[in-house]
């Protein structure tokens, strides 16, 4: 066998060994209800914030600056407690139109490392502000 | 009807400008095909006589358009949309150049206006190849142009133009914006008077590096259009390898610019913005270092084909490639595709379809051609010895690329779930499942860099080979070596395989820096002009034993060990408490230093707060204050965006950012002092637990009470246990002087707890109690330690010197071998 053979064997296994450890880490995409069916498996939950009957957002950066807990819910119905140990809410939690949380789904609560908001569109937004602006 | 107050002709000159430029670079892009295609000289140089004509028409309109669109943001006229969108009155001067670019319209805008300098110089200086490069670069522009025109074809609105105004594009309506409408509900003929401010630029880019960042990456960006452009002509003209010595100084020049580029972003990311870190592998960073990686893979197969002949279809290969790759990262980043993966808050055009057919535009016909005239493009049958260079340069290139591969495959996760309409999420740990495998290929690669320079072309002897490698190996086994003993690196969070690869790595990065440093002296006699693959080299090695030294050894200094911990039996070790908080004045322990929260300041002219943390030694007298800031309640936004500030050691940067502050409007001091009669040994409820008097008495425990000598003090001890378990002690003070009785309380941070005298009997004393949070100024951070951060930044400067020095050298051996050629 000439070299090139053996260099292009070894980078199909390469390829190959990549390719299985890529789809071994990824995770996926869930609905509430579907987490709640696997507890402690590592997914991504879409939804958005639930401020009904009086849930709020708790953070009290001097009891704990590490703890948040807020509730939320999804377009199929389901709903949840979520807490983050992470810090506090993040930048325009109120007014986000949907979230990607990462995380477990455990007992009580959906236990989240990372939290991405996803704000109305620019456009939409802006129009609100002219007024704001506009005196 | 006409509006007081709006100034049309700016906006009438911008848009006639586009689509002059449209038609320009169109005709620009047939006339050089003409050239390109013609076998008669004096048509030949008719057509090159049109087509120049129509590209430096094509560059006058793109100047034109930015110096128009520049004076419509820089006077604020906010009757254009992008104006009001991008800017306002309070902006500093030198941020309206950094609004022009934060819209997609503006940064298309600046890629063209690269295009055109880049063009402009290729025009002047490449002879021959001329009309082949300058075919794919018009017509690039013209796909350029099309994306900020703005019109209509039917149903389909091509291109977004920078120069419509409020009034047309529905940014004005009578429920948003009552007063500057009529009863009838027509605008108002002053409707512009009414507009008093724009909307201005996102206070997160509000920052230096937003000004100067962008145009260097879109010269990146813009300048990979060479070497690509060059490839296509090569493959057109089937002269396969005429293109490699002029197109070389372009792609040196590309990678050098593309990388700084990079890296501007990642010292922005790591500098100012509070992502605690240079780099995470979001997919924004990723789009943009996978182009470079495989350029920097044509250039290695470039240089192995100049010398040997080998190799020359992997070098069109990747050229090809590294240009698709920035279409397509383009195509990534403006799409909104990656809208769930990534924290650049990309806004969505609606002009997805334009982008992909700006994709597939470049893609199919590069591909198709490549695929046309692979066989035809020469190879040598021969294989390469083991021994040899180019053997190397090949491997090294080809897992270069395959770590690009891996990098844009993992990114391209939101795509393929679009194609297949599969649900894959990425992973859990992002930055491991990257790092994991790109640290080994790091070590191959960098082992390659260090080795590859002592091979010799065609073949080396074992003996030559020996003879140069064996010092530069030796030193830099020791210097490793002494790194990975006495640097302390124990990073064990991913088990001790992962912690073995990280000292390989380090052995790797150190051999590659030494053996490369050494060859200027021994491989090419210290002449300096021909250095610039070893500076490169050093650097590429200096930039990954910064990477893993700083990210192997960061520390978290405000780990929450304060105890306050809500007992919810969540808190595991993976949950990084990092957020501290610190109250006014209280200093609060934070590794090797007692970090204290000083104050606040403002200042009119800056929407920004500062605030003042000091940090000190807790073993010497040194300490130094850092001034973090963040805008807080901008523009009646509720929440604070914070800007880091670092203290800079030469081998070490300590880094601190604000991450929450008290809320005023929830904090009100509602709480009022109750009134309890106790004696020592009684115990007294609040919300969260109870307390007990313990004793009075004189002792006095407290220290820094403002007190005098000749004053009587009288002090109570109490004891708080909290639900949570954990157990406090307060101590409010009774001093008199003189006549006059002063009460000094005693608060329990954790528990918001206000404990004061009240008043005192013969058989007890009168205590209030007082729960409340507004009592406290406290503010809320993060701060981090990140060692031998400037390895890395110098590791940068010398691949980005390397890469402009060779660049140089090669133009200067063009230029003597094409007077030799005369």
């Amino acid at each position: 066998m000439k070299p090139t053979h053996i260099l292009f064997l070894v980078l199909i296994a390469v390829a190959i060994g990549l390719l299985i450890s890529t789809m071994g880490d990824l995770s996926t995409y869930d609905t509430i209800n579907s987490a709640k069916a696997k507890p402690g498996k590592f997914i991504h939950l879409i939804a958005k914030l639930d401020t009904a009957n009086g849930k709020t957002i708790e953070y009290d950066a001097l009891k704990n600056p590490n703890y948040l807990s807020f509730h939320i819910k999804d377009s199929l119905g389901g709903t949840s407690k979520v807490v983050y140990m992470k810090g506090k809410p993040p930048t325009d939690m109120e007014r986000s139109e949907r979230m990607v949380l990462k995380g477990k789904m455990q007992d009580s609560a959906f236990v989240c490392d990372d939290i991405l908001i996803k704000c109305p569109s620019k456009y939409t937004d802006e129009k609100a502000k002219i007024s704001s602006t506009a005196k | 009807m006409p509006f007081t107050g709006e100034q049309l002709l700016p906006g009438q000159i911008g848009t006639f400008l586009a689509i002059l430029s449209f038609v320009s670079s169109l005709l620009a892009t047939l006339a050089y095909y003409k050239a390109m295609q013609s076998k008669v000289f004096a048509e030949q140089q008719n057509w090159k006589r049109i087509a120049r004509t129509a590209f430096i028409t094509e560059i006058i309109c793109i100047t034109g358009i930015f110096v128009t669109l520049y004076s419509i943001i820089s006077n604020h006229q906010f009757e254009y949309k992008y104006a009001w969108q991008h800017s306002n009155y309070e902006l500093p001067m030198q941020y309206i150049l950094a609004c022009f670019w934060e819209g997609q319209e503006g940064s298309f805008l600046l890629w063209s206006f690269w295009h055109c300098v880049l063009g402009g110089i290729i025009i002047w200086r490449e002879k021959e190849w001329e009309a082949p490069v300058m075919t794919t670069i018009s017509f690039a522009q013209f796909a350029l142009a099309t994306m900020v025109i703005g019109i209509y074809f039917f149903d389909f609105k091509l291109g977004s133009s920078p120069f419509v105004l409020m009034r047309n594009e529905g940014m004005l309506s009578p429920e948003q914006f009552p007063i500057g409408f009529n009863p009838d509900g027509s605008l108002r003929a002053d409707y512009l008077s009414f507009i008093r401010d724009g909307n201005g630029l996102n206070p997160l880019l509000q920052n230096y590096w937003m000004t100067i960042h962008p145009p260097v990456l879109f010269l990146g960006f813009a300048s990979t259009i060479v070497p690509f452009a060059f490839a296509m002509g090569g493959l057109w003209k089937k002269n396969y390898g005429g293109w490699i010595l002029p197109a070389r100084p372009w792609a040196l020049f590309s990678a050098g610019i593309l990388g700084l580029g990079i890296m501007m972003g990642a010292a922005w990311a790591y500098e100012s913005l509070t992502f605690g870190g240079y780099w995470a592998w979001d997919p924004v960073e990723n789009a943009s270092l996978v182009p470079w990686l495989v350029a920097v893979c044509g250039i290695h197969t470039m240089i192995a084909y100049k010398h040997t002949g080998h190799s020359l279809r992997a070098t069109f290969l990747f050229f090809i490639l590294q240009f698709l790759l920035i279409i397509y990262s383009t195509f990534l980043t403006r799409s909104g595709i990656l809208g769930d993966t990534s924290v650049h808050a990309f806004t969505d055009l609606g002009m997805n379809t334009q982008l992909f057919l700006f994709l597939m535009a470049f893609v199919v016909p590069s591909l198709v051609l490549f695929g046309i005239r692979y066989k035809q493009i020469p190879t040598i049958v021969k294989e390469e010895a083991i021994s040899s260079r180019e053997f190397w340069l090949f491997v090294g290139s080809l897992l270069f690329f395959i770590s690009a591969l891996f990098i844009i495959g993992k990114t391209s996760l939101p795509v393929i779930n679009k194609m297949f309409d599969t649900k894959y999420a990425p992973a859990q740990d992002i930055e491991y499942s990257y790092n994991k495998v790109l640290i080994l290929f790091s070590f191959v690669i960098a082992m390659l860099t260090a080795i590859t320079q002592y091979l010799k072309y065609k073949q080396t002897s074992r003996s030559v080979l020996l003879k140069t490698i064996w010092l530069p190996t030796t030193v830099a086994l020791a210097v490793a070596l002494s790194i990975s003993i006495f640097g302390n690196i124990n990073y064990t969070k991913y088990g001790i395989g992962y912690l073995a690869a990280i000292h390989m790595g380090i052995f790797a990065a150190v051999y590659a820096t030494i053996a490369n440093g050494m060859y200027i002296v021994t491989g090419i006699k210290g002449k300096m002009i021909k250095a610039g693959a070893s500076i490169a080299h050093l650097g590429f090695g200096l930039t990954l034993l910064g990477i893993l030294i700083s990210s192997s050894k960061k520390e978290v200094l405000s780990w929450n060990t304060s105890g306050i911990m809500v007992n919810f039996g969540e808190q595991s070790k993976e949950n990084a408490a990092e957020n501290l908080t610190l109250v006014k004045g209280v200093a609060t322990d934070m590794g090797k230093y007692m970090v204290t929260y000083l104050g606040d300041s403002t200042h009119p002219s800056d929407p920004k707060q500062y605030f003042k943390i000091h940090f000190q030694y807790k073993n010497s007298t040194e300490g130094f204050t850092l001034y973090p800031d963040a805008f807080v309640n901008y523009k009646g936004n509720q929440e604070l965006m914070a800007n880091p500030d670092s203290k800079h050691y030469i081998h070490k940067d300590v880094f601190t950012y604000i991450t929450s502050l008290p809320n005023p409007e929830k904090n009100k001091d509602t709480a009022t002092f109750k009134e309890h009669k106790i004696k020592p040994g009684d115990t007294v409820f609040y919300s969260q637990g109870f307390f007990v008097l313990d004793k009075l008495g004189r002792e006095i425990t407290r220290k820094n009470i403002p007190s005098n000598p000749t004053d009587s003090v009288f002090a109570a001890s109490i004891t708080v246990y909290a639900k949570d378990s954990s157990k406090y002690s307060a101590e409010p003070l009774l001093i008199l002087s003189g006549n006059n009785v002063q009460p000094v309380a005693d608060t329990v941070l954790s528990q918001s707890l206000v404990l004061a005298f009240t008043g005192a009997e013969a058989d007890g004393i009168k205590l209030g109690v007082k729960e409340s949070n507004s009592i406290l100024q406290y503010v809320t951070l993060k701060a981090y330690q990140f060692p031998a951060i400037n390895v890395l930044w110098l590791g940068i400067l010398l691949v980005t010197i390397g890469f402009i020095l060779a660049s140089v050298n090669h133009i200067l051996k063009n230029r003597k071998s094409a007077l030799k050629a005369v």
